[in-house]
């Protein structure tokens, strides 16, 4: 449970050992770099490196070669001899061998597209009425079919004193089908008008010669042929595909290495023949890193300590145990913490884990969530998987808590006998325990709240932040306030012990709730600032304080109450398995069976999602909001990714 | 209330809207293509131009054409947004006055220039019925008297009537932008004092400002480094709105001698070499600051008319990056130096 500490790391060396110390940097996996030039001053003379990615254009050319063969480039390491000029070489070979087949589908692919055009527009010409060869034959008047873009249509309009005519067959909100006809003398200027409104002309092919009814049958057949040659030349580029995919999945992989290390070029900066570079190592993997580094003799890598320079932000790496770590994904998705701050991962997969399992405790349902999270954690290697697996357990055991396999409430009861239970622990539906589990969930909440607000507290003195730590909300001044109400009311209703005396009210209530309204002098008090008075004015002051301590003091008891959910859940599970039950009791035989199956399939499924969504909402809302700003820099080590960039 | 809904719709759907914007590798992906047509059969599977772009045929399509297909679709979007709006005000007209004193300028460019058919060819035809002038007698106006006569009992008449010359040719095409756009911004700015308050005013203020600001910085740098025009000619051109810069501030732009002086003045912590970004102009820098500003504010509002207002421009300025893949795939240009170009 901690933020892992960083050493800030200068590597400086001769240009040409660059390359070799970039390559080291990745295998490495664990350094993060920095821009250099950004911190460096570049009055001293120091510059970035130049230069254009040499092996860029060679994986444009091996991604437009996979495209073309339908390839999916992928990660297979290449034997040792296989440098980036024969990953080249043996491009430019299969793209030899593929060139004119590419060509050929692509012209084919081109001509299908027209021809089918050709249909769908000759299919808009039925209004014509007459053959095309008619059309065709005249000598002084030359025309055009086609489609005319909607927008382009009105513009017709300004060029009423032109020498041409337009007839649309047919339309719709986009085009217009239709012909135009100009004098042979014109057909060039009228051309280029309709040229310029984006006119579409229609290619008829020269086999047709009739009316439109018939070149649509014709159409249709030079159609079918092309389709044919298509589908053999997709024939051939397959097979040349299975022949060559590993030749180029190699390619792809040594290309890919060599260029994501040219990368890395932008983080460094050059002087005198010599490279500058610095990052961000973890304290836990500094041996092991300066151990390769130290492979090369002329680059000096330096260990510095992490706040060395005041302009570089250390990188957050979370640290957790086996238990915690996957609930690392729901921390980073609020935010990654500061790299001074505290890491609630531990705290999340308790408060996580617990009341998920309060919720939807059930041990068969659980059983199933805990067996699908160790398929989806073993086969696809998934976070979530492992804390499905760790909510399946805790479902199971408040499951059988509570005395439920399946929705079925008596199952467990012989066992609970035989451990000289009467009963099991707890009855869902019994009425004395709706009240008792409404008050436990109010308790996991003023529980969460309070150590929500603890680590505030320990934050605010961490940054010697006195404002944070004692005078707000969250601060000491908030939890007494909190805990002391809530204490009261507590033990008044539940012990009938009334401690509302004069001395209670005014230290634990009246005191730190003033602490609060005058958190921002009391701080530059404390702080021993001289301008006390607020910036915009002592009115605006009390006015803006009065409605937020209103505010804070409503959401103190809505943010509590929001807890009742943890409880309302319980009640809710149990209901849907008991309206399951009931309707499996109505059937009969395998009906039975079935029902009572697919029942649980639905409330696992629709309720499992429901009560993850609201613990994260709990999570989120009521314990981060009061300490975590999440606005760390996540750890990123330099490495190369074998991801296609399409 | 039933602003207060229509309010919530328009900001919901803007919403929606931008979780479909294009990511920077939508653009890298376009950027990879090998013809404008490989780029509108990629824009065609994208949810957010599947719509306007579905009957194309990306075999056959014309870059003015796609263009004008982006743009069309972008009006469509701001109407569809508009129809939930029930203030009654004129603040959301703004779009269309923008776009009808652009028609009117570039009218006037091509008359100097004599250039009759330019115009009409890309005329916004969809914007048809929803200008104030007609715009296909705007493109039949063959002088100034025409044009005018074309612009009666709207407000643009009495502007260019107040410029002064008679003829088309003695316009100066700056001062009349100059005072057609100043219209347009005291529009502007009236509509927001008038119609809103708090949060609101404040936002679209910040918005519009910002905007203009950075259209006074593209002036300053534009007439001093290319027209070499003195300090009092190139305050006549200067609109009378700020929000980031102070009055000093602007006072030693107009006053400096070079590129490199002037970018120190407008961002002494950018690290970015001045003569690198000499060579494209400040615009790129001033369009850049804009999306980041606009981005942010339509974030984090929650009032329609913010939103309205910074996600126009941030869709007008998505459809300008794609019109720059366009053009960079056209003139093959390599895929980095496109991804340069854009404005994210």
């Amino acid at each position: 449970m901690s933020i892992e500490k960083m050493h800030l790391v200068n590597l400086v060396g001769n240009l040409p050992d660059l390359e070799e110390t970039l390559l080291r940097c990745v295998k490495s996996g664990v350094f993060a770099p920095e821009m250099a030039i950004n911190t460096l001053d570049k009055t001293n003379g120091f510059s970035p490196l130049p230069g254009e990615n040499p092996y860029t254009p060679h994986l444009k050319k091996l991604y437009d070669l996979a495209e073309d063969i339908h390839a999916k480039l992928s990660r297979e390491d290449p034997p040792e001899d296989f440098t980036c000029e024969k990953a080249q070489a043996e491009i430019v070979r299969v793209q030899d061998t593929v060139s004119s087949l590419a060509k050929e589908k692509r012209e084919l692919k081109e001509r299908i597209n027209q021809l089918e055009q050709a249909l769908i527009q000759i299919q808009h010409l039925h209004g014509l009425g007459v053959p095309f060869d008619d059309v065709f034959s005249m000598s002084y008047v030359k025309v055009r079919f086609g489609r005319l873009p909607a927008d382009s249509y009105p513009k017709l309009a300004f060029y009423d004193d032109r020498t041409f005519f337009f007839f649309d067959f047919d339309h719709d909100d986009s085009y217009y089908w239709g012909v135009y006809f100009a004098p042979a003398t014109q057909i060039a200027v009228v051309d280029d008008i309709f040229k310029s409104l984006y006119f579409e002309r229609i290619r008829v092919p020269d086999y047709i010669h009739k009316a439109p009814e018939e070149a649509i049958v014709n159409l249709q057949k030079a159609l079918e042929e092309r389709r044919a040659r298509l589908a053999e030349v997709r024939k051939s580029l397959q097979e040349i595909r299975e022949k060559e995919a590993s030749t180029l999945n190699q390619a792809f992989t040594a290309l890919k290495a060599a260029s994501d290390v040219f990368g890395l070029r932008k983080y460094v900066a050059v002087i005198n023949n010599r490279f500058y570079l610095e990052g961000f190592v973890p304290v836990s993997e500094w041996k092991r890193f300066s151990a390769v580094m130290s492979e090369i003799e002329t680059v000096s890598c330096v260990c510095q300590p992490d706040d060395t320079n005041p302009t570089l932000t250390p990188p957050t790496r979370l640290k957790n145990c086996r238990f915690a770590k996957p609930f690392q994904m729901f921390v980073e998705m609020y935010g990654t913490p500061g790299y001074h701050d505290f890491d609630p991962t531990l705290l999340v997969s308790i408060t996580y884990s617990l009341m998920f399992g309060i919720m939807f405790g059930d041990l068969g349902q659980g059983f199933v969530i805990a067996v699908i999270g160790l398929v989806l954690a073993l086969w696809k290697k998934m976070d979530f998987g492992r804390i499905m697996l760790r909510l399946g357990v805790s479902s199971m055991i408040f499951g059988t808590i509570y005395g439920s396999v399946f929705g079925l409430e008596h199952v467990l009861d012989p066992m609970f006998h035989a451990l000289g239970f009467a009963e099991k622990p707890i009855e869902v539906f019994d009425g004395a325990t709706t009240n008792m589990l409404l008050i436990g969930a109010i308790g996991v909440g003023v529980c969460s709240i309070a150590i929500a607000m603890g680590v505030n507290i320990y934050l605010g003195f961490k940054y010697h932040n006195l404002e944070k730590a004692v005078f707000s909300q969250n601060g000491i001044a908030g939890m007494l306030v909190y805990l002391g109400a809530i204490g009261a009311a507590a033990l008044l209703m539940l012990f009938n012990i009334n401690v509302l005396n004069p001395f209670f009210i005014i230290f634990i209530i009246v005191i730190p709730l003033l602490c609060i309204y005058f958190k921002e002098p009391l701080a530059k008090l404390c702080a021993r600032k001289k301008n006390l008075k607020p910036e915009d004015g002592v009115g605006t002051f009390l006015m803006e304080n009065f409605f937020e301590m209103f505010e804070y003091l409503l959401s103190y008891v809505s943010n509590t109450m929001s807890f009742l959910r943890v409880g309302g859940f319980i009640l809710s599970h149990a209901g849907m398995m008991a309206v399951v039950l009931s309707l499996s009791e109505m059937m009969s035989g395998a009906g039975s069976v079935v029902v009572l199956i697919f029942g649980n399939l639905f409330v696992m499924c629709l309720e499992g999602l429901i009560v993850g969504i609201q613990v994260l909402r709990l999570e989120f809302y009521e314990i981060f909001s009061r300490f975590y700003s999440g606005d760390g820099k996540p750890y990123e080590p330099a490495k190369i990714s074998y991801r296609p960039e399409r | 209330m039933l602003n207060s809904c229509s309010s919530n719709a328009i900001l919901t759907k803007i919403r929606a809207i931008l979780g479909k914007r294009l990511t920077y590798a939508d653009y890298a992906q376009m950027a990879r293509k090998r013809d404008v047509g490989e780029v509108a059969a990629l824009l065609k599977e994208n949810p957010s131009y599947a719509i306007a772009l579905r009957n194309i045929d990306e075999g056959n399509v014309h870059r003015g054409q796609l263009e004008e297909l982006l743009k069309k679709d972008l009006f469509y979007k701001y109407s569809a947004l508009r129809r939930y709006d029930f203030s009654g005000g004129t603040f959301y007209d703004f779009p269309i006055m923008q776009r009808e004193i652009d028609e009117i300028i570039r009218r006037i460019v091509l008359l100097q220039a004599d250039e009759n058919t330019d115009f009409v060819v890309d005329l916004p035809s969809y914007m048809l019925g929803h200008t104030s002038f007609p715009l296909m007698d705007l493109a039949r106006a063959r002088n100034f008297e025409e044009l005018l006569e074309c612009v009666a009992h709207t407000p643009y008449q009495g502007i260019l009537k107040g410029l002064g010359p008679k003829d088309i040719q003695s316009l100066n095409v700056m001062n009349c932008e100059h005072a057609l756009y100043s219209y347009y911004y005291k529009t502007l700015h009236e509509a927001i004092q008038k119609q809103f308050y708090g949060e609101t005013r404040q936002q679209l203020l910040e918005a519009a400002d910002s905007e203009i600001e950075l259209q006074n910085i593209q002036n300053i740098f534009r007439l001093k480094l290319y027209f070499h025009y003195d300090e009092p000619r190139i305050r006549q051109y200067l609109y009378p709105y700020s929000h980031r810069y102070h009055k000093a501030q602007i006072d030693a732009l107009i006053r400096a001698e070079d590129f490199a002086q002037m970018f120190q003045i407008l961002a002494p912590e950018e690290n970015e070499d001045a003569h690198v970004l000499e060579e494209d102009g400040i615009e790129p820098y001033t369009n850049r600051l804009c999306y980041q500003l606009e981005r942010r504010l339509l974030r984090f509002t929650t009032k329609a008319p913010v939103a309205m207002f910074t996600f126009l421009t941030l869709r007008r300025i998505e459809v300008q990056n794609i019109i720059m893949v366009i053009e960079g795939v056209r003139y093959q240009m390599p895929q980095d130096e496109i991804l340069k170009m854009l404005i994210l």
